[in-house]
């Protein structure tokens, strides 16, 4: 694991395997772009899947959410982006935006007690 | 026939529970008698009562709840267009109340501009739309507002005409009436790029009281239009924020401009690329009022924050 951006209100870290990134803290319109180059440096780490952690994440905006979901557009076909442990908040906002049925996107919503 | 050709938005003035029941149910049977789709929008006690008299025809009939989907009048447009869009080829016909006693004055005008704002959502639909206002308990000035954006109002056996409304009309809702100036004890905050999370801050420290879903709400809703004035107002806003009875009211101002007085109201499809923060707004919030001129724009949110 190594911390790849933290400005206090936002830390990105890289995670593997598999590979991905674990956020922390919140993402938005100011920082989004710290979260897509993280993405974009650990979508060549392999084959496979690529995670999000996202069971940290105090908050994300549509912004942040926009860049999640074009991750998940680029990649290629049979791999997916996984958000791992999305909160009730984060699928709300996925759904809100129109985004709940973008190929190559799975949001595993965190199981609660 | 009555069949539409074209979208017809009519007004009826109704006078107490019996008689909007006994006006709505023939509205209805006449849909169902031609197989056209048939949809109420109605409230309680209203809903019910219209059920109890439409009996075993009720459960040809949607049902949408009006209180939870126009609490804030800017989401009934889009429940009309899904609900349209879903019927296919198939004739249909609604009835709409967006206005009843217990509105106040902030949702009363948003509601005429709902009303207005038909006209344009729907402008060459072919469909029925009928929107029941009561005279005993709505007040004067209320009820003469309707002609303004019904073109034909209906009122005991008569039926009576007025001009429909044109893009000028439609175009107004975005510029006024004027919003109330923000009490004494708002809080304000001049914000940037870059400065995002210090707005959120100032959000959590004025709910330092209340519970965590609602604060993420208003959080998400306030960062969408936040956003807005960063990515497309210039750069820069002001976010005045203060408490009022069981509200957050919060007013972000900034120098950019909103064109389509259907902002927030068209449902974001998956490959648009932005129009999301004002749809987000509506979804939360129980109330959105947006004012812009050449000058400016200015965003008022009112949540509720404690259910």
């Amino acid at each position: 694991m190594s911390v790849d951006y933290d400005d206090g209100v936002l830390r990105v870290e890289r995670i593997s395997p598999p590979p991905g990134i674990r956020l922390t803290g919140e993402v938005d319109l100011d920082n989004c772009a710290h979260v897509r180059s993280a993405l974009d440096s650990q979508s060549d780490a392999g084959p496979g899947d690529l995670l999000v952690d996202v069971s940290s994440l105090g908050f994300i905006d549509v912004a942040g959410v926009r860049i999640l979901v074009e991750t998940a557009r680029g990649m290629e076909q049979g791999r997916r982006l996984v958000l791992r442990r999305a909160s009730e908040d984060l699928c709300d906002l996925v759904e809100m935006a129109g985004w709940d049925r973008v190929p190559g996107l799975t949001v595993e919503r965190v199981t609660t007690g | 026939m009555n069949t539409a050709t074209t979208f017809r938005h009519d007004a009826l003035l109704y006078a107490g529970l019996d008689d909007f029941v006994k006006r709505t149910a023939g509205f209805v049977r006449e849909g169902l008698v031609a197989d056209e789709a048939v949809a109420v929008a109605v409230i309680q006690p209203r809903a019910g009562a219209l059920r109890e008299e439409l009996a075993a025809d009720a459960a040809h009939v949607t049902w949408i709840d009006m209180e939870r989907v126009g609490r804030n009048p800017a989401r009934i447009i889009p429940a009309w267009a899904q609900w349209t869009q879903e019927q296919g080829t198939r004739v249909f016909r609604g009835i709409g109340e967006p206005i009843w006693a217990g509105r106040d004055d902030a949702e009363l005008v948003e509601c005429r501009h709902h009303e207005t704002l038909l006209n344009l959502a729907f402008d060459g639909v072919p469909w029925q739309l009928l929107c029941p206002y009561d005279t005993t308990t709505l007040d004067a000035g209320t009820i003469d507002a309707v002609r303004h954006s019904h073109p034909q109002v209906l009122h005991g056996a008569a039926r009576i005409d007025h001009p429909h409304p044109e893009p000028d009309h439609f175009a107004a809702t975005l510029l006024g009436p004027a919003l109330p100036p923000a009490p004494d004890h708002a809080e304000h905050l001049a914000f940037r790029s870059g400065e995002l999370a210090g707005v959120r801050a100032l959000v959590r420290r004025v709910l330092s009281d209340v519970a965590r879903a609602q604060t993420n709400h208003a959080l998400l809703a306030i960062s969408e239009i936040a956003g807005n004035s960063v990515a497309h107002g210039g750069g820069a806003g002001t976010i005045s924020l203060w408490r009022q009875d069981s509200y957050l009211v919060c007013e972000i101002r900034d120098a950019g401009r909103v064109v389509d007085p259907l902002a927030g109201r068209h449902r974001p499809t998956p490959d648009q690329d932005g129009g999301r923060g004002l749809w987000i707004a509506n979804q939360i919030c129980d109330l959105v009022q947006i004012r812009s001129t050449e000058t400016g724009t200015v965003v008022r949110l009112r949540v509720d924050v404690a259910s």
